[in-house]
């Protein structure tokens, strides 16, 4: 795979460590991260010099709050420092590292964890200093030991001079030195042979460009051990081992971890269909092997309900990104309440959504507190009104583990009847990866189906959103009942009219097909404003002021357009007399932080803000669908302003508001100050005749969900 | 055995083979079975299920059942580790001596011991139920290096007045609840306190098979070897 388009940055992590340091020998400095106070301490080692320490980046978070976690660069990568030498990268300097970096983090003993390279010095840590390590866990252990990959056998020709390089030929330093861009991509598509595993090779690929390949010869020029000094280290292991490995990994092959675990007499966990990097392509699994088997047994429950004397419980996982989630949730919610009265239901969320969910006095479940910021990872990859959304999707895997591992613990604790996710990705995707984790009944909710490229993102991006497409297919394909329902929060029409991808199904045939259509869910009853005049009264609003409200919903990313409102707002206040602009900053702007005219009114986040909307003569929004949606319902005039590269702004919601004949869309980019003051005064109190938004969508929804229970 | 209304009742609703007829099938028989005697020639009944070298040890219950109390455990535990199931003095297929001195806590002790001995296990993981606590805070306290650890469940431990007053209290006119736990009642509708009994302890709602396998167990002893076998409550 060639991969283009890597990011300039680290991205979000859902941890961040609590402590960092370098330790140096003979000149060599090496950069280690320490997270957590937990028992007993997990060091986790550093593979091949080719990547760094952010190969453990899905194990770290979940880890840290069992744990205590220490982790560092190898020498050669990473924020540690390239020695030339080879002399440098025998694997006993990786192991005096080891003993330095423990010695820097007061690790008196530590659970050693290892990849691949790792793994002779995790075995030498174990055999030459015992009263150090506790445990060894070595996953995909490259050892050499038969039967031997070509992988295994290609240091022999590693210096071996040809004409053309092909396969396993290209583990050449002379390859290297030439084109080592091609090397280092052979090399992880040979590593990851998962279909779908596109962010982990990149990943892999972009830690791989942070070395160069002069040190990655060096590395390989470095004296290692012999098969009889391996064997001779294996028996010399006397703490608990456990070997893992997958059966489809090319680098090192199964038996050869087999044949270790053989010597070491210790037990073998075989990952079948896994390949060389585990802990990236299946993180749930590896992190619940790397616990059970470092964990000091975990408390018994210490209570247990007999099934017959339980309460009807749900727990709903609400996408925290943006609010616009939250006030249908808790509509639903409260239909599914009138449904099972007596109903509990707990709420796995996070701010913004939190806030919502305080306002209307639902139960958070503590462990929400554990769970890793993806609104705040979202702000991180948003520039002036513009959001890659899909890539910063992607760019969320990490936190997207942390929070599925944060869901396992509690519904491992804690039973549930029902679990209800409303674009909770991280639970619907890692349970259709862990299907045995599902222990309860599973209601999936979302607005948009289908990830679609943007078009300037080219061919690349084509083929990535097709892939994740396709990924998802071969999930309901495959576990048709993992989803016990899923719901679609809106109506078949909604949908565009694309395809999932080449050779893919269409959209909307497809969500035909494994959908129910609720409706679109206001959580509100438009009735209600039916006396606009009353309203406007309630909420101040003058007979004779022209209300319009300025919002950007519950996200951080919508600054820019305030502000390019906030300059439109004296010339549109020429055009409309009594023109009153209130722009409500929302939860993550701070409102001080925008300019102020005389005349216009800038607040911060506003309860039930739906009121307000219904109540005004005309807003100007972004192209998220909750607040245009909500418009729609109240029949009011609006702008919207889709994020740059947001494809669901874009597309999906584009889509679904020109078949409801609302709003009008507008580019921020191509619209200059005037333009938006021209628009604001044209669509200002116009009457509008667009499509009835269906008001019965919540309860729709609450019906098909609640025959679950 | 006298048969009141209560009694008829009961028995009528239930067939004749569910409490006189064979046992039921077992999920899994014992691999090993055999009797233990003590000094006064009273014989102990015991099983051993599978051979693994980690032991559970499930003590006798009170004798108004038999090891068949654990029916539900056996063939589960037994898939993880040896189990050895102990029929109590008085009920099952151990002896019914006539001395109230052989239902002591001490000769339970001994039975326990002399199985593990029997078996040949050094030690074991031992599970009680309800009053049979004490023996296993015994077994812990004088034979520390037989029990490698030790659980307990649902503990009765006769420290709740309501519950061991009946057992020491006289006759009375009638006997409602738990009253019912006076071993006049015994002697008087011994069956009319088996099932009151049987259906207290399941108290839950569609129990049915459990209160007819309590009632089953209760009618393979008697009233007086019940009485005799409550000594250590009576008078302790």
């Amino acid at each position: 795979m060639t991969v283009t388009h890597l990011p300039a940055r680290e991205q979000t992590r859902a941890r961040y460590p609590d402590e960092t340091g370098y330790v140096e020998r003979e000149r060599v400095n090496v950069f280690w991260e320490r997270y957590g106070d937990g028992e007993p301490t997990i060091l986790c080692l550093p593979t091949w010099s080719i990547v760094h320490s952010r190969v453990w980046k899905a194990q770290v978070p979940y880890l840290a709050r069992h744990f205590r976690v220490v982790t560092f660069d190898g020498r050669g990568n990473g924020r540690s420092d390239r020695p030339s030498d080879p002399g440098a990268y025998t694997p006993a300097e990786f192991v005096a590292d080891a003993l330095a970096v423990m010695d820097a983090t007061r690790t008196d003993a530590a659970w050693i964890v290892s990849l691949s390279m790792g793994a002779l010095r995790a075995l030498l840590l174990g055999a030459d200093h015992p009263d150090r390590v506790q445990g060894l866990a070595l996953i995909g252990p490259a050892v050499p030991l038969p039967p031997a990959t070509a992988r295994a056998t290609a240091p022999s020709v590693f210096e071996a001079r040809r004409d053309t390089y092909s396969g396993w030929e290209k583990f050449n330093s002379h390859y290297w030195l030439e084109n080592y861009e091609d090397f280092v991509s052979f090399f992880f598509s040979q590593a990851f042979t998962e279909p779908h595993s596109t962010k982990q090779t990149e990943d892999a690929v972009g830690w791989a460009r942070e070395t160069d390949p002069e040190t990655l010869i060096a590395t390989i020029r470095a004296p290692t051990l012999s098969e009889d000094e391996l064997r001779a280290l294996a028996v010399r292991i006397r703490c608990p081992a456990l070997v893992i490995h997958g059966s489809e990994d090319r680098i090192r092959a199964p038996g050869s971890g087999a044949a270790l675990a053989e010597l070491m007499r210790c037990e073998l966990v075989a990952l079948e269909g896994s390949s060389h990097c585990p802990q990236a392509r299946d993180p749930v699994r590896v992190n619940l092997i790397v616990r059970d088997f470092v964990g000091p047994r975990r408390a018994r429950t210490s209570a247990w309900t007999r099934a017959r004397a339980r309460r009807r419980k749900a727990l709903y996982v609400s996408s925290p990104i943006g609010l616009g989630h939250a006030q249908r949730d808790v509509a639903i919610a409260r239909e599914l309440r009138k449904l099972h009265p007596g109903l509990e239901i707990d709420w796995l969320a996070q701010d913004p959504v939190t806030r919502v969910l305080e306002a209307e006095g639902e139960r958070i479940h503590p462990a929400s507190a554990e769970l890793a910021s993806e609104s705040g990872h979202i702000e991180s990859e948003s520039a002036e009104h513009d959001l890659h959304c899909f890539q910063a999707w992607r760019r969320m895997d990490e936190i997207l583990v942390n929070n599925f591992m944060v869901f396992h613990d509690l519904v491992e604790a804690e039973p549930y009847d029902l679990w209800i996710g409303d674009e909770a990705w991280e639970l619907d995707y890692f349970l259709h990866e862990n299907p045995e984790l599902k222990r309860a009944a599973y209601c999936w909710l979302t607005d948009f189906v289908g990830w679609l490229p943007m078009p300037d993102g080219g061919e690349r991006e084509a083929s990535l959103t097709a892939d994740y497409n396709a990924e998802m297919v071969e999930h309901i394909d495959r576990f048709p009942r993992l989803r016990d329902r899923a719901i679609f929060v809106g109506n078949p029409e909604d949908i565009v009219t694309d395809r999932l991808g080449p050779e893919l199904p269409y959209i909307r045939d497809w969500t035909e097909q494994h959908f129910d259509f609720a409706g679109y869910v206001t959580g509100f009853d438009p009735a209600a404003f039916a006396d606009r005049e009353a309203l406007r009264a309630e909420l101040h609003y003058g007979t004779d002021e022209r209300v319009c409200i300025v919002t950007v919903g519950g996200s951080g990313v919508g600054e820019h357009l305030l502000r390019r409102v906030i300059d439109a707002h004296p010339l549109a206040a020429e055009h409309v007399p009594g023109l009153r602009m209130i722009v409500v900053a929302g939860p993550r702007i701070d409102p001080a932080s925008l300019p102020r005219h005389e005349g216009l009114e800038v607040v911060g986040y506003v309860h039930d803000l739906y009121r307000h909307l219904a109540a005004c003569d005309l807003a100007v929004v972004q192209g998220g669908l909750t607040t245009a949606m909500e418009l729609t319902a109240n029949r009011r005039p609006f702008l919207y302003f889709p994020l740059g590269h947001h494809f669901e702004q874009n597309f999906h919601v584009r889509h679904r508001l020109e078949r409801y004949r609302a709003g009008r869309c507008m580019d921020i980019n191509s619209s200059p100050t005037d333009a938006i003051a021209d628009a604001i005064a044209e669509e200002i109190g116009r009457e509008v005749d667009c499509l009835s938004v269906e008001t019965d969508g919540a309860r729709r929804a609450a019906e098909r969900i609640a025959e679950m229970l | 055995m006298s048969t009141t209304a209560d009694g008829r009742k009961f028995l009528e609703r239930l067939p004749d083979w569910v409490l006189a007829g064979p046992e039921p099938t077992r999920a899994r028989y014992p691999d090993h079975e055999g009797w233990v005697v003590d000094e006064q020639g009273v014989h102990v009944f015991y099983e051993v299920y599978g051979d693994s070298s980690d032991t559970v040890c499930m003590l006798p219950p009170w004798a108004l059942v038999n090891s068949r109390f654990w029916r539900l455990q056996i063939p589960y535990l037994a898939r993880h580790f040896r189990v050895i199931a102990i029929d109590p003095r008085g009920n099952g297929r151990s002896d019914r001596p006539p001395q109230r001195k052989s239902y002591s806590r001490a000769a339970h002790v001994r039975d326990v011991i002399a199985v593990l001995d029997v078996v040949g296990v050094e030690s074991a993981m031992m599970i009680s139920a309800s009053p049979r606590a004490a023996l296993l805070l015994a077994l812990c306290v004088e034979h520390p290096d037989r029990v490698r650890a030790a659980v307990f469940i649902t503990p009765q431990l006769w420290i709740e007045e309501g519950f061991a007053r009946p057992f020491t209290s006289t006759a009375r006119e009638r006997y409602e609840e738990m009253d019912k736990m006076n071993p006049h009642y015994w002697r008087e509708d011994y069956l009319g306190f088996v099932e009151w009994f049987a259906r207290w302890i399941a108290c839950y709602p569609h129990s049915t098979r459990l209160i007819e396998e309590t009632v089953r167990h209760g009618l393979e002893t008697d009233a007086e070897t019940l009485i005799r076998a409550c000594t250590t409550v009576t008078r302790r």
